[in-house]
């Protein structure tokens, strides 16, 4: 497969993996400015090509929103090329994404409540290199006059016990299982791809997560009109979901206690993996740290001698994102809704037993995808805030769901000596701060933007 | 026989719409009441007790799918209709005598054949056997009847609660509890079919 | 949205077919098809009824007072289901999973696509899908799934109370392989839940 990997924006084929990271978020001045802005960007926009020596100290990458394309003046039918839920935006979609009551739009932060054009992303080794990436932008802005910064969020790499973790808030290893595609970099992983059958795992193909490729259905229709816009391009969806780490230590504290395999049991129970990682479909009695570090076997499982959830209960967290055989014909319909997640926590990390106070913290949700709708919508509102495919009924995701009235989590269990045991009273654990969809334009299509040469047909 | 599966009976109907010249069609009435027409607790079909679901649609032509078809169209605008149901055409047609009113007719004074229609079971029966198309292959995923399947919603619902507080019982507690419930589920109203249930108390 | 009612999507699809061509429909409908497609159909689980009709040309039901009787070149297959999802999510699954079979049924529809690639499908099913104008469900906050957990528990469960005579030990056991049965069965349901998209 031979992809161009000085056109595809980086973060994309392969996560950059830096412990600190600054999301700006600016609107265009006016069209020629903000053209005259992006030309500027583009040298400094990190591509996807693969590290040799030294990795860089810092990176810098951009998204543009509906309202971007519309400040920079991109004809009218090419706009109305991309798809309906980039157009509206995702506020738009609260209703049926479940981000409602605390999590409605009219609750986010500030720079939601208006217009968003451009998401700028650094990521950096350092706090100072940080710093000095920004400044670079700063300096671009100020020569350039083009836009306008509206907020700034930053994020980094959980600091627990004087060292950086890739653990969240709430104790659990994130960023464990990523799909593997034919583009990414990542070597075929067990597990990370479609069951293929016979215990073997084959990529996904790269149209579902970049565009002007064939997806899983065979096709690479539906692109935004020029090709030229839209090949090596993607979408990313960017939420900021706040962490209630009181609510989520207490409500274990109180259910771990009554729950007859104890507190770090239930907590796994909710995840499907232990807090180190380990899969309970791999291991559903005892962590495994030396499981846990073979990513040859962290990730390869199915579900088919599990269809009961004794091991991993149905409605576990990693089962709903990815429910792979767990729905039947070998996987087939999980493989056209995967995500690629690069997301990262922000605030301070409270030490267990420690008091939480009231600072922000929780998780920039990032994932990428070719089709927002097929795959993370899909996601976020049939496997997180329904149950539905896992026969669940209404129920939701025990970590990420949103619950405005307290919902059940149910452990399956396998009989006298191992009895299903009923969480109650389950709350939201967290909340939506805000966010949007943005497109990933490959670096010919931000050429095209910025020097105004988009025509439809 | 192919308009069955197990215990329920699929009906498929086509009612050919009056053509007549008013000053607003037979059709643009029709359509208007449909879209308005209750569809929840105590309307038409949940008086019947027997009808798990309905759909009801306009057909104002066939659809053209160009080059090589042939373009053609239908003479007469038709009210579908499509019936799934515990039973017999008959019972159905009983429950429509007796339950359908002022609904039944309102609907169906549109169509041809109507006119001649009166409202027992023999005569509405003979009215929805003209307008029938058999039902080529019907499927139907749960097996219970109306009735049986009001009541198990209604049941899990009560059972999960009790689930959720047996798990912490001695065996004598959970027992009552067991019973508890039994009563509990056999002496509830059963919602009105069409409803959605009030949320979680 | 005439379309949907609570949990349950009303599709509507009216397909034109050469005459000669429903004879070997109607062939397929009574022997191959069924079995294997019942079965998918019921992994799939998200139909709670659906139908297939052909209306024949020179069938289309007659009353005595119409002046005139239709007079058509093609049959007309109605294909008509109640499903829980997204239309998305339904025709998704048809392409992905249900191909060959659906292909089978549609294969003497004129100018059907084919199920696979996805695009020309979905265009085809939406260039000849008719709107629900009137729809009414039971239970309409329940997905067939709901429906079919709460017979499945609410069965079990009347076994269960026949057993609360037997003594403590015995009650135990039987009370527990209940609660083991009915664990992955418990889902609310009966609210309006959430837009599709």
């Amino acid at each position: 497969m031979n992809l161009d990997l000085t056109d595809i924006q980086g973060n994309i084929l392969r996560a950059y993996g830096f412990p600190f990271a600054r999301y700006v978020f600016l609107n265009f001045t006016s069209q020629h400015q903000g053209m005259k802005f992006l030309g500027a960007v583009i040298p400094h926009i990190t591509n996807s090509e693969i590290w040799l020596e030294e990795k860089p100290s810092s990176t810098l990458n951009i998204g543009l929103s509906r309202s971007a394309l519309t400040a920079l003046n991109v004809p009218t039918a090419s706009i109305n090329s991309f798809p309906v839920e980039f157009l509206n935006g995702m506020a738009d979609r609260a209703k049926a994404l479940g981000d409602v009551a605390d999590s409605a739009p009219a609750n986010w932060d500030d720079v939601w409540q208006g217009r968003v054009d451009l998401w700028i992303s650094i990521n950096a080794l350092t706090e100072e290199d940080r710093e000095t990436k920004f400044k670079i932008l700063e300096d671009l802005i100020a020569q350039t006059n083009g836009a306008e910064i509206l907020a700034i969020q930053n994020s980094n790499a959980l600091t627990i016990n004087g060292a950086p973790s890739k653990k969240e808030h709430f104790g659990y290893s994130d960023g464990i299982a990523q799909p593997d595609f034919e583009g990414s970099h990542s070597v075929n992983t067990p597990g990370d791809g479609e069951i293929a059958g016979n215990g073997k795992w084959k990529d996904l193909k790269n149209g579902e997560f970049l565009l002007g490729y064939p997806n899983e259905a065979e096709e690479d229709g539906n692109l935004p009109v020029p090709m030229l816009l839209a090949k090596n391009g993607s979408f990313m969806v960017y939420r900021k979901l706040e962490q209630n780490v009181k609510a989520f230590r207490d409500y274990v504290d109180a259910w771990g206690e009554r729950y007859p395999g104890g507190k770090e049991k239930l907590m796994a129970k909710f995840m499907g993996r232990w807090r180190d990682g380990t899969p309970l479909a791999l291991s559903p009695e005892k962590m495994d740290p030396e499981l846990v570090a073979d990513a040859q076997r962290s990730n390869n499982f199915t579900y088919k001698d599990d269809m009961d959830g004794a091991k991993c209960p149905l409605g576990a967290h990693v089962r709903r994102a990815n429910p792979r055989d767990s729905i039947l014909f070998n996987g087939k319909l999980a493989s056209r809704r995967r995500i690629v997640r690069r997301g990262m926590p922000y605030g301070n990390y409270v030490p267990e037993g420690e008091t939480v106070n009231e600072e922000e913290r929780g998780i920039i949700f990032m994932a990428l995808n070719s089709s927002i709708s097929r795959q993370f919508e899909f996601i976020q509102q049939q496997w997180i805030n329904y149950g539905n495919d896992f026969h669940l009924g209404e129920s939701s995701d025990p970590v990420l769901g949103n619950r405005p009235t307290p919902g059940r989590f149910v452990i399956p269990g396998t009989g006298e000596d191992n009895p299903p045991f009923i969480c109650s009273d389950m709350q939201s654990f967290i909340t939506l701060k805000g966010g949007d969809y943005f497109f990933i334009p490959s670096i010919t299509a931000l050429h095209q933007l910025s020097a105004g040469l988009i025509d439809p047909r | 026989m192919s308009n069955y599966y197990e215990k329920f009976y699929g009906y498929t109907g086509f009612f050919p719409i009056l053509k007549e010249v008013r000053e607003v069609s037979h059709t643009i009435e029709l359509r208007k009441l449909l879209s308005v027409l209750p569809n929840a607790g105590g309307s038409l079909f949940s008086r019947t007790g027997l009808v798990h679901g309905a759909r009801l649609f306009i057909l104002d032509d066939v659809v053209y799918n160009g080059h090589p078809t042939t373009a053609e169209h239908l003479e007469y605008e038709y009210l579908a209709v499509s019936l799934t149901f515990d039973g017999e055409l008959e019972f159905l047609a009983e429950k429509l005598a007796e339950f359908g009113g002022e609904e039944f007719k309102s609907i169906f004074s549109h169509c041809y054949g109507y006119a001649k229609v009166e409202l027992n079971a023999g005569s509405i029966l003979k009215f929805l056997e003209t307008g029938q198309v058999t039902t080529s292959f019907l499927y139907v995923e749960a097996d219970g009847d109306l009735q049986e399947t009001l009541r198990a919603l209604l049941a899990q619902k009560l059972i999960t609660e009790m689930l959720a507080k047996a798990q912490f019982l001695n065996t004598a507690d959970k027992r009552a509890l067991v019973l508890e419930t039994a009563d509990k589920i056999r002496s509830a109203n059963l919602p009105l079919a069409g409803d959605f249930i009030e949320e979680r108390n | 949205m005439s379309n949907i009612r609570g949990k349950a999507y009303g599709m509507n699809v009216i397909t034109p077919m050469k005459r000669w061509k429903t004879k070997i429909l109607n062939i397929l409908f009574k022997v191959l098809t069924i079995k294997a497609l019942q079965k998918d159909l019921h992994s799939l689980s998200f139909i709670h009824f659906a139908r297939w009709t052909v209306i024949p040309s020179k069938k289309f039901p007659n009353f005595p007072e119409q002046p005139t009787k239709e007079f058509l070149k093609y049959d007309y297959m109605m294909f008509e289901s109640n499903f829980n999802g997204s239309w998305n999510e339904y025709i998704d699954a048809f392409n992905s999973v249900l191909s060959l079979k659906l292909n089978l049924i549609w294969f003497w529809s004129e100018n059907y696509p084919g199920s696979q690639p996805l695009t020309p499908f979905k265009d085809y099913i939406t260039h000849n899908q008719i709107y629900t104008d009137y729809y009414y469900m039971a239970y309409p906050g329940s997905a067939v799934n709901d429906v079919k957990n709460a017979l499945d528990v609410h069965r079990s469960f009347q076994d269960l109370v026949k057993l609360t005579e037997q003594d403590d030990a015995q009650f135990d056991k039987s009370f527990n392989k209940f609660f083991v049965g009915a664990q992955n069965k418990l889902g609310a349901s009966g609210s309006l839940g959430s837009e599709m998209t």
